[in-house]
């Protein structure tokens, strides 16, 4: 009886996180997938720094938030909000149009279909 | 062996004047030091690239007036006709991005250069200056963008190479490359032959590229990174987010990328028909394959130049705007620009043409989804549109429909906005037809609109004879070309 209750809740508890971790990692905003440079610029408290890359933490790293001056929060390895310049990273988001530019050429006949609607000149667009 | 020699002095006499004009300074723009034009300048400045600039311009004068200005346009305007490109049909959003340009200018002191954006109808992301101080920004470029800062930015950059001069240098190589004109019109012709559909449209895509390539400014790697330091400049000093030019480059870095993967595995093979070796006395083969590897080398230095520039973009940032203001980006007032109610429409109508092209390159039934997108292309305000016009003249000819076709041709022309492939399918028509005079009518014309092009002569010196007029003007031109295979066309033509 008691270990049975102890795998529900169990059960939930790794459901819990999974999902929080999920949604986290998923917000929607995607995730730095690789950086541009050896340092890179970031923002705390309004104050613009230079990091070098391994004080950012592992890679991917989640964004948690985007502002509209082309910095997005993250939470740094020693866990520290921060704010990155995009000029300085790639985002998964980049990346998978990189991808997709690479791959729709390399699509056969029977995947046209997925492919072909996004083909030169409209594949990296963003809307 | 007399006449032989005369003709070789002629020929070098005429080559070296056109040489030593094509290093001048061309009138419309002038007023620099010729320094300015070399690039690589920013690599050694101490302090700000534009303080340097500032220094070394050298206030003209004599400016044109705005007549004689517009006149210089309209040249430059010709000339992207004449690389078979057209202007959009996009008065309000043309105004819009010039005056983002003017706000770019204001950052100035006085009112030294004055440049004018065109926004032109193609889907690919594509941007780039001519000799007058034209600026022409593709629809396809406009909707890739996200902001005004990034707008911003990139007529900066564009902008940049008309204030350091750039244009002048590239006016002799400009000059030099009538052979690429041949590979586009080999490949364009190839294309016509029984291939897939879908394949024609792809050879023509990259015979598309490669006369981009030739035809249009390729500046050096010195050049461009001069432009982007400057950009920058001109980006903070009119108080836009300067990190729109990074990711501006990045989004150059990824058309690049696309470019190159379609190439990559769109090889193309041409093959001679007789008609071609008659026409045209060379290696064809070997001229188009060069010209397409050419192109592959081109976009492989393009590539790893996109991301060298952005790592200089970033360091010249932090190394003199460190602590520059880094306002939101604009992008409410950009989009709200594709939405007035003049714009939104046309936009959506090349919009359609977009599509059609798209299905015609990557669709096994493309033809059949292309020709109502096409014909939605067409309906409103675009009617007249050249580049709809020839897109969809292009289907009904695909589709053997050569009434249909005609028509479209016949409108693309009366457009007079028309590019010069219009003209010459209307040439060969006439000629086709024995109707000479009409031919000659067109090809005046050409001569005209589109800046005495070479590649016309033969054809001219053919219908002058066949009307029983001299040719020894367009001969003379001919070897002021410096070109021998047209050259050897244009000997041929006279004999005919």
């Amino acid at each position: 009886m008691f270990g049975k209750q102890l795998y529900i809740a169990f059960t939930v508890l790794v459901g819990f996180l999974f999902v929080t971790q999920s949604l986290q990692a998923d917000s929607g905003l995607g995730r730095i997938v690789s950086f541009d440079d050896e340092e890179v610029e970031v923002r705390i408290n309004g104050e613009i720094d230079y990091w070098p890359v391994d004080r950012l933490g592992q890679l991917p790293i989640a964004i948690l938030e985007k502002d509209s001056s082309n910095f997005v929060r993250i939470d740094s390895a020693d866990n520290v909000a921060v704010w990155v310049s995009l000029s300085y990273v790639t985002t998964d988001h980049q990346a998978a149009l990189k991808k997709n530019c690479q791959s729709q050429q390399i699509a056969r006949s029977e995947d046209k279909q997925q492919f072909g609607v996004r083909g030169i000149g409209e594949s990296c667009e963003k809307k | 062996m007399r006449e032989k020699v005369t003709l070789r002095l002629l020929c070098c006499c005429v080559i070296a004047s056109l040489t030593l004009h094509g290093c001048q300074g061309t009138g419309g723009i002038g007023g620099f030091s010729s320094g300015l034009s070399a690039g690589n300048r920013s690599e050694g400045v101490q302090g700000k690239f534009i303080d340097a600039v500032l220094t070394d311009l050298n206030v003209d004068d004599e400016s044109l007036s705005s007549a004689e200005q517009q006149a210089a346009w309209d040249k430059d305007v010709g000339y992207i006709r004449y690389g078979n490109k057209t202007v959009a049909n996009l008065p309000e959003l043309q105004s819009y991005v010039n005056n983002v340009l003017a706000s770019l200018r204001s950052s100035l002191p006085g009112n030294l250069v004055v440049a004018k954006v065109y926004v032109t109808p193609q889907k690919d992301f594509e941007a780039y200056t001519l000799e007058h101080g034209s600026i022409f920004i593709s629809l396809g470029t406009l909707q890739s963008l996200d902001n005004e800062d990034e707008l911003a930015a990139l007529l900066a950059h564009e902008y940049a190479h008309v204030l350091l001069n750039h244009h002048s240098k590239d006016t002799f190589e400009i000059l030099t490359r009538y052979g690429m004109r041949y590979a586009n019109i080999y490949l364009q012709a190839s294309a016509n032959s029984s291939k897939a559909q879908e394949k024609r449209m792809r050879t023509l895509q990259i015979a598309n590229w490669v006369t981009d390539k030739a035809l249009f400014p390729n500046w050096n790697k010195g050049q461009e990174n001069d432009a982007d330091i400057l950009a920058v400049d001109l980006v903070v000093q009119s108080n836009y987010n300067a990190d729109a030019m990074t990711a501006m480059l990045k989004k150059v870095e990824l058309t690049v990328l696309e470019k190159k993967a379609f190439v990559g595995q769109n090889p193309v093979k041409v093959t001679k028909t007789a008609k071609d070796q008659s026409k045209l006395n060379i290696d064809l083969d070997v001229l188009a394959a060069n010209a397409v590897g050419s192109l592959e080398h081109q976009l492989d230095r393009d590539y790893e130049t996109a991301k060298v520039r952005q790592k200089r973009v970033r360091d010249y940032l932090k190394q003199e705007y460190k602590d520059r203001p880094r306002p939101e980006y604009r992008t409410a007032v950009y989009l709200a620009h594709f939405q007035e109610q003049a714009t939104k429409p046309r936009v959506s109508q090349y919009l359609s043409a977009h599509k059609a092209e798209q299905a015609l390159l990557l669709d096994n039934q493309g033809l059949k989804k292309a020709a109502p997108l096409c014909q939605r292309a067409l309906g409103g305000s675009l009617g007249e549109d050249p580049y709809a016009r020839m897109l969809m003249y292009y289907i009904r000819n695909s589709q053997k429909h050569a009434d249909k076709a005609q028509i479209n041709l016949d409108k693309a022309y009366a457009t007079g906005g028309a590019p010069m492939y219009t003209y010459e399918l209307l040439v060969e028509q006439h000629m086709q037809r024995k109707q000479f005079e009409q031919a000659k009518v067109l090809l005046e014309e050409m001569d005209t609109e589109f800046g005495q092009p070479a590649e016309i002569l033969p054809n001219m010196i053919s219908v002058q004879k066949q009307l029983g007029n001299f040719t020894s003007m367009y001969l003379l031109r001919c070897l002021a070309s410096g070109d021998v295979e047209l050259i050897k066309q244009c000997n041929l033509a006279s004999k005919s």
